[in-house]
């Protein structure tokens, strides 16, 4: 999680210690401190991206935005507490409830080096069953958020692998396969013989199957997508569900609206992400990444990118394409982007240059979040 | 050895092979013409999968196995067979192992956009979730049978990966001498392959190993040529060149013009509307080839 998520880590320790008593819990946080509190005063032992062994680690958390960095680190964080001895981790992620023992998901640790829990498990009972299956289909047969590993040599192999393809591909590209680190669990049953899928109702409830679970004694309920200031949707993924239509269930998303703003919703959601911006301040533009991410393996020039110096990504895309022209590389690719300023601007670096650089600085910086350090400078 | 046809039968008549023809109007298809013609030869050739094995099923049949046109067993499948009895549900995944050197990203992806398992070799006993799975997929590949990578859907297969999460009773079967194909290759042995796919191959187009892909070709997986060269001269010996010259049956209207793969997109698209139209194929009046060719620019302004 990333640190104005920290409510959320409270609620789900406080949950687990009134079915797990004396269960270590330990939590992830792909953020820094920043001194907005105090680890050790927390219901939780706090891992950093520092305790993880992840290569690449700045460039890790350069390409990642703040979400997915979450996501992405998911096989490292695994890896790391089977590192520390723990034979058996089960990994949760952070908007979740703990509502019973997790018999089902420890018994089948037990038998199985991983445990995978289906979105569905039958086709879909309501009106829209195709879309929902689609849905699916597109973001992956199996919930990222509770993945359960035993420390054996194929749970091992099994991390090694998902390390490796969230590392270049955990981004949401539906078109290519890809949906963060979810899709690459569809190929766990045909790589790692020894996966259990739980079929379990109860093990995992989310949004996803709330229409056929509202039934299932929960062990697991799951928040994805839950926003505590609009208590009355189920989530921001799907206009489908409200709260009020949940049976049995209605009151949890009450509940936890209310465990959220007891445990410091209002002020942690004012608490900066560190990972938003370079060493000097200025806020990382949502281009900039993308950028990042098609260089590949050519930003290991740039050493550590956030820095701002001589030789850094910063300055690279603050260079000019071609002097004595002043368009940048960000804002050439700001231009490459848009076909209404291809048309505008046909020639950013011929006659339309002064025009292109005025619309920059009058509305782009504005229409593209770019902090006025990308600017280009006025010519004197 | 059954075979499902979504052609006319009557090119088999005394051609001397063992095969046993599934009609097409016993396959329990609602809407055969419509059905017919909202599909491309290919997604219809696809989309009769489940129909033909539950037919096969109240045939008598205890278990049914499924394999592609473009397959050639090489050798003893006795434990395939053997096992798909034991298991509801018998699928193949595509990969059995992570994939390893530069490409393996790309290939993986390739993998998650087309499905976990492979929609050429599969089985189903007669059994109630073995059913259960066949009413499912007839009830996803009637209506969408498509490649459409962005909306979830590749043909029959991306539907299989929903299969292990769904029913009880799903083998994953893992023998890497069965279904070796492009997609598995270099990595399998081709001295142990006993059931290869030859899925995009074109015996007219010797020298490609599939037009799916241009990762490989014939001379970069040891004793390739040789079996590749084996199989075009079998399927060009049993009348490769005279069924090619064959026209499909449901490729044209009903008198004689070709139906093109966009009349058949914007017959599917028009939904229940398309009933009014009656039989897809007619041309008289009131037909859907008539509403095609009519002039939009001339129809009267009410």
């Amino acid at each position: 999680m990333a640190k104005r998520e920290l409510p959320y880590a409270r609620v789900l320790a406080r949950s687990l210690a009134e079915h797990h008593p004396g269960n270590p819990f330990l939590v992830l946080l792909a953020d820094e401190v920043q001194g907005c509190f105090e680890p050790e005063r927390e219901p939780f032992e706090l891992l950093t991206l520092d305790d993880l062994r992840i290569p690449h680690g700045g460039r890790f958390r350069f390409l990642n935005r703040r979400q997915p960095l979450s996501y992405a680190a998911t096989p490292y964080f695994l890896s790391s507490l089977l590192d520390r001895g723990y034979g058996t981790v089960v990994f949760l992620k952070q908007e979740s409830l703990v509502l019973g023992a997790q018999r089902s998901v420890l018994d089948a640790l037990d038998a199985h080096s991983i445990v995978l829990t289906p979105h569905l498990l039958g086709p879909p009972e309501t009106d829209d069953t195709r879309e929902r299956e689609l849905n699916i289909l597109l973001s992956g047969i199996f919930n990222g958020g509770l993945v359960g590993v035993r420390d054996t040599e194929l749970a091992r192999r099994f991390l090694r692998w998902w390390e490796d393809r969230v590392f270049v591909g955990c981004r949401h590209a539906v078109g290519e396969g890809m949906h963060y680190e979810q899709r690459w669990l569809d190929l766990v049953p045909g790589y790692f013989r020894d996966t259990c899928i739980l079929r379990d109702a109860g093990a995992n409830i989310g949004h996803w199957n709330l229409p056929e679970r509202c039934g299932a004694v929960p062990q697991l309920l799951r928040f994805s997508g839950f926003d505590p200031d609009r208590p009355e949707h189920v989530t921001r993924y799907s206009d489908r569900l409200a709260t009020g239509d949940l049976d049995g269930l209605s009151g949890r998303f009450a509940d936890y609206a209310q465990s959220l703003h007891a445990a410091g919703w209002a002020e942690t959601h004012r608490w900066p992400y560190a990972y938003d911006s370079f060493r000097n301040g200025v806020p990382v533009p949502e281009l900039a990444r993308d950028l990042y991410t098609e260089l590949g393996d050519d930003v290991d020039t740039f050493g550590d990118p956030f820095a701002t110096g001589a030789g850094s990504f910063y300055a690279w895309l603050n260079e000019p394409v071609q002097r004595p022209h002043r368009v940048t590389r960000l804002w050439k690719a700001v231009h490459a982007l848009r076909a209404d300023l291809q048309e505008a601007f046909p020639e950013p670096l011929g006659a339309d240059h002064d025009a292109f650089l005025d619309w920059a600085r009058s509305s782009g910086g504005a229409e593209h979040q770019v902090d006025s350090a990308f600017l280009p400078a006025v010519r004197h | 050895m059954l075979l499902g046809l979504t052609d006319d039968p009557g090119c088999l008549r005394g051609a001397g092979y063992p095969l046993e023809v599934l009609p097409l109007d016993e396959l329990g298809l609602p809407g055969i013409e419509r059905f017919l013609f909202r599909c491309t030869r290919l997604e219809a050739a696809i989309a009769i999968k489940p129909f033909a094995l539950e037919r096969a099923l109240d045939l008598g049949f205890d278990t049914a196995v499924y394999v592609d046109a473009d397959v050639m067993v090489l050798g003893d499948i006795s434990d395939l067979l053997r096992s798909a009895g034991h298991h509801a549900i018998t699928l193949v995944p595509h990969l059995l192992e992570p994939l390893v050197g530069s490409d393996r990203v790309g290939r993986e992806l390739n993998i998650l956009q087309s499905g976990t398992f492979n929609g050429g070799v599969l089985s189903v006993t007669d059994s109630d979730t073995g059913r259960a799975f066949l009413r499912w997929w007839q009830s996803r590949l009637f209506a969408d049978c498509r490649h459409s990578v962005e909306e979830g859907m590749h043909f029959d297969q991306r539907w299989l990966d929903l299969v292990p999460s769904y029913y009880e009773d799903v083998h994953v079967y893992d023998d890497p001498a069965i279904n070796v194909a492009h997609w598995n290759l270099p990595e399998r042995e081709l001295g142990a392959c006993r059931l290869f796919h030859f899925s995009g191959y074109d015996p007219d187009r010797a020298e490609v190993m599939t037009r799916y892909s241009s990762r490989l070709s014939l001379d970069d997986v040891p004793e390739a040529r040789l079996l590749f060269a084996r199989f075009r001269d079998a399927v060009l010996a049993a009348g490769w060149r005279e069924a090619q010259r064959r026209p499909y049956a449901f490729g044209s209207f009903d008198n004689g013009v070709p139906i093109a793969n966009t009349a058949r997109a914007l017959y599917r698209d028009l939904g229940d509307e398309a009933d009014r139209f009656g039989d897809p194929f007619s041309t008289g009046a009131g037909s859907f080839f008539r509403w095609l060719v009519e002039d939009v620019a001339l129809a009267p302004v009410v």
